[in-house]
């Protein structure tokens, strides 16, 4: 196995790093080219970059653009120490476009590395506008990987707002053939950030599975999930900014979500801690369906402790289940109600009372609370 | 990178590796250790991370809050090769490994009691955000996987408001407990109330414990098993328990379980155990013994039998079993109000 190490890259101390760190950026993305097919370590320490590099190939346009090298000089490992004690910062400039770190590397494996953007130059004003970007990386998986502090609420395009993580297959105008399908992202998180987990309309990350993975106090949405078949198993999304978890993004010829699953998601504070001021007629929620189909929420564990759970605009078939809601529920069946051509159904148990709340979207919206003891059929 | 042999761990197993092994987890606590293949004889309890009742854990707000004592990994070579042995002449209510380590992730490594003289194989203290893969436990007095937050208690930092342990978002993925004395994964209440929530259990297997196969407390707020199997143990096969007295839920998602010769039930919930969801399994029996405010089952599919234990004391509380039948659209409801009733509900017959 490589070490970083062995290419010159320096791990400083963090609790002993000079007042003017050296980068060692060239040294890293030698490594990083080193070990894009092979198994590289990143010993503990913080290594300052002050430019983006890649894992993988450079898909920028002008360099490997829409010609990937042979496969089977790809899908490496890049281990660090954990993400406690292996850290990239950024020492780049203030919020110029680049992320710390863009893979575009299929059926790669990344563990146990932090990327912090806010570098420890010149007041720590500077940061990177993005923790990592996934350009081509389909089937590849990260492992404890933390991303903090990038560029925040400085943007106004609400949907292709910068993340910690971030699905852009024409990241950097790239327009060759990618796809991050079918990754898998276990114990990672996301803190400080824009957005905390972004998919974004060219992210191509259709059957992503999140697992046990926490965005917290993003500046916006925790979760901005887009695709088809995208599954969280036990995530967290705490006091960002927007949506605890947005499913979908609406606009013109934007295609639906659909088929996307939540299993005991953890949603609290978001939107006590919005501080943007959101469109008119727009709304936060705990977990917001936006231009998205045939989503499944199961089990309402850990807590529900925003106000209004869920939200939905222009879907056509949310099914939602969940065994606690304790607080209130809102589905609203707002605007866009021309685009609905079936019926859209939800379910849900309210335990206060211990009724059931079954929800027909179609055309106007209508709300129907089914007591089972009221039913004719002499429950 | 740190090796456990360099540290002088015997990998034979004839001379016993504590001391070097100690060592070599203190060396390796904040970076990546390796255990290659072997059995290594262990006679006192090991600790992984910083030693939770003598120093104070990291400040989890720092830059790098790891500060040399937590978030490492620890890797051995596969559970079939990687063991640690107790070697303890006595039952002491030891571990063979605590964790006290936050990020940490342990991989590949096979906890042999050996002949019951020790308590519990692996103990999870203050592990947040730890991934747990590949790991077996066997042969334990009591449980095999035992996650308790008070273990040889812990030593709070005045100077950090955040220092108390706990064990939100773990991943156990991939891991055996075998014929151990108790359970065979215990997420005890042992340190208060949520503190140990969101444990995420996907395809790990409890065989032959002597009593529950997974069980999970008040504490376990918000756990959910997925694809595991419970096999041959001495009572339940899981057993999700609630405080007792109502007023904590567990709110669980269990999703395609498998029990199967278990001697007590299939799937248990007891205890104001509340807002349960189980989607899907093959369970051959779930009972709930009526104290639950609100157990919400699910099942897609698949035979399932649900009864009702009885119990005294405490008056019955309506209960509600929602069932999706995919082939016909239908969902199927249940109540537990005495006796039970079924009924089919179509969805154009409603409203």
């Amino acid at each position: 196995m490589l070490s970083a190490t062995d290419f010159g890259c320096i791990p400083y101390d963090p609790n002993n790093t000079p007042s003017s760190p050296t980068p060692c950026t060239q040294q890293m993305q030698a490594f990083l080219n080193a070990v894009r097919g092979g198994e590289g370590y990143l010993p503990p320490g913080v290594y300052y970059v002050d430019e983006e590099l890649y894992y993988g190939y450079d898909c920028s346009p002008g360099v490997d653009a829409g010609a990937q090298p042979d496969r089977n000089s790809l899908g490496g490992r890049l281990c660090g120490a954990g993400m406690a004690n292996t850290i990239i910062r950024w020492a780049g400039a203030d919020n110029d476009g680049s992320a710390i770190l863009r893979v575009s590397n299929p059926r790669c494996h990344i563990s146990g590395i932090q990327l912090f953007a806010r570098a420890k130059v010149a007041g720590n004003a500077p940061q990177a506008s993005t923790g990592i970007v996934f350009q081509d990386a389909e089937r590849a998986t990260l492992d404890q990987v933390w991303v903090r502090a990038t560029a925040d609420g400085s943007l106004t395009d609400l949907t292709d707002g910068r993340a910690g993580f971030l699905w852009d297959t024409t990241w950097h105008g790239a327009t060759g053939p990618a796809s991050n399908e079918a990754m898998r992202l276990t114990c990672c998180e996301a803190g400080g950030c824009w957005k905390g987990y972004f998919v974004a309309r060219n992210g191509l990350a259709d059957s992503t599975t999140f697992r046990v993975c926490v965005a917290l106090g993003n500046g916006f949405h925790g979760f901005h999930l887009f695709g088809t078949g995208l599954a969280m198993y036990s995530c967290k999304t705490e006091g960002n900014g927007g949506h605890g978890v947005r499913i979908g993004i609406g606009g013109p010829g934007v295609p639906r979500s659909s088929g996307c699953s939540i299993y005991g998601v953890h949603v609290e504070g978001n939107i006590a801690n919005a501080t943007l001021a959101m469109p008119a007629g727009e709304k936060l929620y705990g977990v917001y369906f936006d231009n998205a189909d045939g989503n499944l929420i199961v089990g309402g564990t850990g807590h529900f402790l925003d106000g209004d759970f869920i939200g939905t605009s222009d879907g056509l078939h949310n099914v939602v289940l969940y065994g606690d809601v304790g607080a209130r529920v809102l589905v609203p069946g707002q605007a866009d109600a021309s685009s609905r051509t079936k019926a859209g159904r939800e379910f849900r148990f309210r335990p206060e009372d211990r009724k059931i709340i079954w929800v027909d979207l179609e055309g106007s919206a209508t709300n129907e609370v089914l007591d089972f003891a009221d039913l004719p059929c002499g429950l | 990178m740190y090796y456990a042999t360099d540290f002088g761990c015997d990998p034979t197993g004839t001379s016993d590796s504590t001391a070097a092994m100690q060592a070599f987890l203190l060396a390796a606590r904040a970076s990546v250790g390796v255990i290659p293949a072997g059995t290594y004889k262990i006679s006192q309890e090991l600790y992984f991370g910083y030693n939770c009742a003598t120093e104070y854990g990291p400040d989890l707000h720092a830059e790098a809050f790891g500060a040399g004592k937590v978030g490492g990994w620890l890797r051995g070579e596969g559970p079939s090769n990687t063991i640690l042995k107790w070697t303890g002449t006595t039952d002491d209510s030891s571990s063979i490994l605590r964790v006290s380590s936050p990020h940490c992730r342990i991989t590949g490594i096979q906890f042999w009691g050996s002949s019951n003289k020790v308590g519990h194989g692996i103990v999870f203290q203050h592990s947040h955000r730890a991934i747990i893969e590949q790991c077996r436990v066997r042969a334990t007095s009591q449980a095999g996987f035992y996650w308790n937050l008070y273990w040889r208690g812990y030593v709070a930092d005045p100077q950090v408001a955040d220092s108390t342990p706990y064990t939100y978002h773990m991943l156990v993925e991939n891991c055996e407990a075998v014929s151990c004395g108790a359970e065979g994964f215990y997420l005890s209440s042992g340190g208060g109330t949520g503190a140990q929530g969101n444990v995420l259990f996907v395809n790990c297997v409890a065989q032959s414990n002597s009593t529950y196969g997974f069980r999970v407390q008040c504490s376990g707020n918000g756990v959910q098993l997925h694809g595991c199997r419970a096999r041959s143990n001495g009572s339940n096969g899981f057993q999700i328990e609630g405080d007792l007295n109502g007023s904590t839920s567990v709110r669980s998602v269990l999703g395609a379980l498998w029990a199967d010769g278990n001697t007590g039930q299939g799937l248990y919930f007891a205890g104001g155990a509340d807002s349960n969801l189980v989607v899907g399994g093959n369970l051959p029996s779930i009972v709930d013994d009526g104290t639950g405010v609100n157990p919400v089952l699910v099942p897609i599919g698949g035979a399932l039998t649900v009864s009702r234990a009885a119990r005294t004391g405490a008056s019955p509380v309506a209960q509600h079993d929602l069932r999706f039948r995919a082939d016909t659209k239908e969902v199927i409801s249940k109540t537990f109000s005495s006796p039970p009733i079924d009924v089919t509900l179509d969805f154009d017959d409603l409203c």
